[in-house]
């Protein structure tokens, strides 16, 4: 019986052994990567909600601490989202026969509590604790973005894992003063002589407050159980 | 080589399979069946009469708690001033409401640099969007169009006893809301310690200044020129600058 393939295709073979290793591997990087898009973790997608609120007018163009609304940030796991009340506050006399309000105007006859859509969604397996991380130095614009420039609003971090590690190994790398939590542009890019004479440099002041706010050390913050509890 | 692609293609399907897979038990362990905060996107209004724990010795108008430590609901009675130090004495025999424990100056604790710079953040947080950075009514709601703010440094205010102002925040005041859901009592006594400070700033002459803060007034003051570019004028009348000078905010 004549040799069924030549001499050649033993070359051809090897290179399909080692192409089809590089394949399946560039194949696992790519899925992988994919994982990690905005198609997967929805970051950057603005979402609906029953109310055109705008956190750009509110925040950016009128100046609200973000604290306004949601109350509970420093003392509990949960920021808080605000009673329809706290819309009513202002919105009794402002804008108070838009159509827009229209739906605020009717939880607030009826008692019934407006369903905003949740944007930032972390798993349920994940322990996450508002006032522990504003009340070490950790502001809102470094996980939720600059929220005084978004109409609608998105997400900006992915929430996966390995971002929450990013801060959690390295925190001095993303720390800043307390009474500068809710500030939106963070570093400043002018820092007033009167609070930092010698301005901000986050790779010296950093670390200079992981220690002066006493931070755990980064072996307990990256432990399993700190976060899967 | 047919027999290795075979073998490629079957591994893809695999790995997509796996990853598939996997995918599909995301969500079960993404929304576990448990009740958390807000699960569903909404708040309940705090249901009337409701008090948190620890807000009772701070809050007038909280439910009285007897001897036998039962606690029931009074109808909102009449504003007890503060100041005067008899409240909470019931000479009838009859169990006493928790008393607000108040100094002479009207304040339940001993008013103190930190609760000054507790107050602020909180005025900043709450009461500045329409009273204004100096407390003049003067903030970004109102000039939205919101019914003017009452200015801190009218006379009535001046004179008003400190337990008029948490009556206000408490039960809200014109086109005032109350704040008592985002202030808590302790809180609430803060801001007025701060809201005193303001009144103060905006009375106080050039003279009677620390030398620190006239070292911030007149750093506010040579900022202005600069920008408005005028020749500088001498300090005679109020001082133009809140407590500090520099802050997260500005209206």
């Amino acid at each position: 019986m004549p040799q069924l393939f030549h001499r050649s295709t033993n070359t051809l073979a090897r290179l399909s052994i080692v192409l089809g290793i590089l394949l399946a591997g560039g194949l696992l990087w790519l899925l992988l990567q994919a994982n990690r898009t905005p198609f997967v973790t929805q970051a950057f997608m603005a979402r609906q909600q029953p109310v055109q609120f705008s956190h750009k007018h509110h925040v950016g163009d009128d100046g609200i601490d973000c604290r306004y609304c949601h109350t509970t940030v420093e003392n509990t796991a949960s920021a808080g989202m605000p009673a329809t009340k706290t819309c009513m506050n202002c919105h009794s006399q402002l804008f108070a026969n838009s159509p827009y309000l229209e739906i605020v105007r009717e939880s607030w006859r009826s008692g019934q509590p407006i369903k905003w859509t949740k944007v930032h969604d972390l798993p349920d397996f994940a322990y996450f604790n508002h006032s522990i991380h504003v009340n070490k130095g950790v502001g809102c614009s470094t996980c939720h973005g600059r929220v005084d420039l978004m109409p609608s609003m998105w997400n900006v971090a992915s929430l996966q894992m390995e971002w929450c590690l990013a801060c959690h190994r390295n925190p001095e790398q993303f720390i800043r003063p307390k009474n500068k939590i809710t500030e939106m542009e963070w570093p400043p890019v002018e820092p007033s002589p009167a609070e930092f004479p010698n301005g901000w440099n986050q790779a010296v002041d950093g670390p200079k407050l992981v220690k002066e706010y006493k931070l755990q050390p980064t072996d307990v913050l990256t432990s399993c159980s700190t976060c899967h509890r | 080589m047919l027999r290795a692609r075979i073998k490629n293609a079957g591994l893809a399907a695999c790995l997509l399979f796996g990853v598939f897979g996997v995918s599909a038990c995301r969500q079960d362990m993404h929304d576990n069946p448990k009740y958390k905060p807000y699960r569903d996107g909404s708040i309940r209004e705090i249901p009337e009469g409701t008090y948190s724990r620890g807000s009772i010795a701070l809050n007038p108008r909280a439910p009285k708690v007897t001897q036998a430590g039962t606690g029931q609901n009074t109808p909102p009675a009449q504003m007890t001033p503060a100041t005067s130090p008899a409240a909470g004495q019931d000479p009838s025999g009859a169990p006493a409401p928790v008393a607000i424990p108040v100094g002479e100056d009207g304040f339940p604790f001993k008013v103190t640099r930190e609760i000054l710079d507790r107050g602020q953040t909180r005025y900043e947080i709450s009461c500045l969007p329409c009273h204004g950075k100096l407390g003049d009514g003067n903030g970004m709601i109102v000039m939205r169009g919101f019914r003017r703010a009452s200015s801190y440094h009218q006379d009535r205010l001046i004179k008003a006893p400190t337990s008029y102002f948490y009556d206000v925040i408490t039960n809200g005041f014109g086109a005032m809301a109350s704040y008592s859901d985002q202030l808590t009592p302790e809180d609430r006594w803060k801001v007025i310690a701060y809201i005193r400070a303001l009144q103060l700033s905006q009375t106080l002459n050039y003279s009677e200044l620390a030398e620190i803060d006239r070292k911030g007034v007149d750093e506010a003051d040579r900022k202005i020129k600069e920008k408005a570019g005028s020749p500088s004028t001498s300090h005679t009348a109020k001082v133009q600058t809140a407590v500090k000078p520099s802050g997260g905010h500005s209206n």
